[in-house]
C-alpha cells in the first residue's frame, strides 16, 4: 500500500507446464519446477508538474506541497483562477483500489478564533479529478462545510503509468457567495491519495 | 583281451549322451548362453536437495521490475548412467503465474524466461533457453562411451518475457520447469 498526501498551501488568501520430448526406450527423464513469487506492490513516485497542463497561477511545487501564488485577485479581492496538473510515476501489479481524500473540504484558513467578517469568505473551494488508467475520480471539495471528503474507484487489472491529479479553482469561487472578498491569512487543504488492495 | 577293453571303454566315452546302454565313463556336454544386455540410462536422485529451483521473490520493491542476480543453487544427480553410447537433452518452460490466467495489461508481463543447463556429461554441457523458439542446437549433447557421472542441472540468466521494462504482475506462485531426458542413442 503507498499512500500519499499532498499539501495544498497559499498565502493571501499515489505454468503452464509442458511435457518433454519422448523418452527413448531404455531412457530416463526428469522434471524439476523452477518457483518463484511476485509480491503485491503498489508505488507512486514523488509529483511533477504535468507537461500537458501547464499550472496556472502556480509556481512552486516542494516535494509535496503545491503553493498557490496568488489565491486573490487584487483587482476583485476574491479567488483567482488557479489550475495545476501534477503527475506521478506509479505502478501497481494487481487488482487494487485508489481512494483519494481532502482533509478540509476546501481550501480553509489557517488561524485562531474562526470569527468571519460578515461579507467576507474564509474558505475557497477546489474540485479534484485523478486520472489513472482509463478511469476518472472526481472529488469535488466545496467547502461548505470543513470535514473530510473521499472519491475512489476498483481496478481490476495491473496498471503502470502516470497518475495525474489535476486540482482546479473557480475564478471567484467562495464559501460564502460568489466573488466575495476573502479574509487575510493563509488558506491550506491536504490531499491523500492510497493506492492499496480493495 | 586285456588290452581291448579299455579302447572299448574310451569309445563308450566319446558316444552321444543319448547312446544305448550303459555310460561307464566321464561325459562332457556344450550348452550355448545367449543373454542379451539392453541399453540403459539412469538419472540419478538428488543430493542433499530437494528438486525445486526457489528462486524466492522475482521482483525490486521500488521499481516493480525483475531483480538483477537471481539465482538457485544448482542441483546435483548422484550416478546418473548410460551402459551404452548416450545423448543427453535439456529443455525447459518458462516460469508464469499459477494463481491467475488473465492477460497481461499493458506495460505488464506474465512471463520470466530463464536458461537451464546441465554439464558433468559431456565436455559442452547442455542448455536451452525458454525465450528461444524451435529446436536448440545446444540442448542435446551426445556421449560416445557407456558413463557413469554426476550430472548438474542449473537454472540463469533469468530476463521478463516481452522485455526488460515489463512489470511482472503479481502472484504469489510462479512455476517453470526444467526436464532432463538421458537415454541411449537410437
Amino acid at each position: 500500500m503507498k499512500r500519499i498526501a499532498i499539501l495544498i498551501f497559499a498565502l493571501s488568501a499515489t505454468p503452464l507446464l509442458a511435457q518433454g520430448t519422448g523418452v527413448p526406450e531404455g531412457g530416463a527423464q526428469e522434471d524439476y519446477p523452477v518457483i518463484g513469487s511476485v509480491p503485491d506492490n503498489c508505488q507512486l513516485g514523488e509529483p511533477i508538474f504535468s507537461s500537458e497542463n501547464p499550472p496556472v497561477n502556480v509556481q512552486t511545487l516542494t516535494g509535496r506541497i503545491v503553493t498557490i501564488d496568488e489565491l486573490m485577485d487584487r483587482d476583485t479581492l476574491s479567488t483567482q483562477a488557479t489550475s495545476v496538473e501534477l503527475a506521478f510515476a506509479g505502478f501497481c501489479n494487481f487488482p487494487h483500489r485508489i481512494v483519494v481524500e481532502s482533509d478540509n473540504n476546501g481550501l480553509f484558513r489557517q488561524s485562531a478564533g474562526n470569527s468571519v467578517a460578515t461579507g467576507f469568505a474564509n474558505a475557497v473551494p477546489y474540485s479534484a479529478e485523478l486520472r489513472w488508467a482509463d478511469e476518472t475520480i472526481r472529488l469535488d471539495a466545496d467547502a461548505l462545510t470543513r470535514r473530510q471528503v473521499r472519491g475512489a474507484a476498483n481496478f481490476t487489472d495491473p496498471v503502470a503509468g502516470s497518475l495525474l491529479l489535476r486540482l482546479q479553482i473557480q475564478p471567484g469561487a467562495t464559501n460564502v457567495t460568489t466573488e466575495a472578498p476573502l479574509l487575510a491569512g493563509e488558506y491550506r487543504d491536504v490531499i491523500r491519495i492510497t493506492v492499496g488492495p480493495q | 583281451m586285456r588290452r581291448a577293453i579299455p579302447a572299448l571303454l574310451l569309445l563308450a566315452s566319446a558316444m552321444p549322451a543319448w547312446a544305448e546302454g550303459n555310460n561307464l565313463g566321464p561325459d562332457s556336454e556344450t550348452f550355448y548362453i545367449n543373454m542379451r544386455v539392453p541399453p540403459l540410462c539412469g538419472i540419478g536422485a538428488i543430493v542433499g536437495e530437494d528438486g525445486e529451483f526457489d528462486v524466492g521473490i522475482l521482483t525490486e520493491a521500488e521499481t516493480g521490475l525483475l531483480r538483477r542476480g537471481l539465482s538457485a543453487p544448482s542441483r546435483r544427480l548422484q550416478a546418473s548412467f548410460c551402459n551404452s553410447p548416450s545423448e543427453l537433452r535439456v529443455e525447459a518452460v518458462l516460469m508464469t503465474p499459477t494463481t491467475s490466467s488473465r492477460p497481461a495489461p499493458r506495460g505488464f508481463s506474465r512471463g520470466v524466461h530463464f536458461t537451464a543447463t546441465v554439464s558433468g556429461w559431456t565436455s559442452d554441457p547442455a542448455i536451452f533457453e525458454t525465450d528461444v523458439a524451435g529446436e536448440q542446437a545446444r540442448s542435446v549433447q551426445r556421449q560416445p562411451a557407456a558413463q557413469l557421472a554426476d550430472l548438474f542441472v542449473s537454472v540463469s540468466d533469468f530476463r521478463t518475457a516481452g522485455g526488460a521494462t515489463l512489470l511482472p504482475v503479481a502472484s504469489s506462485r510462479y512455476e517453470g520447469q526444467v526436464i532432463v531426458t538421458l537415454g541411449p542413442i537410437p
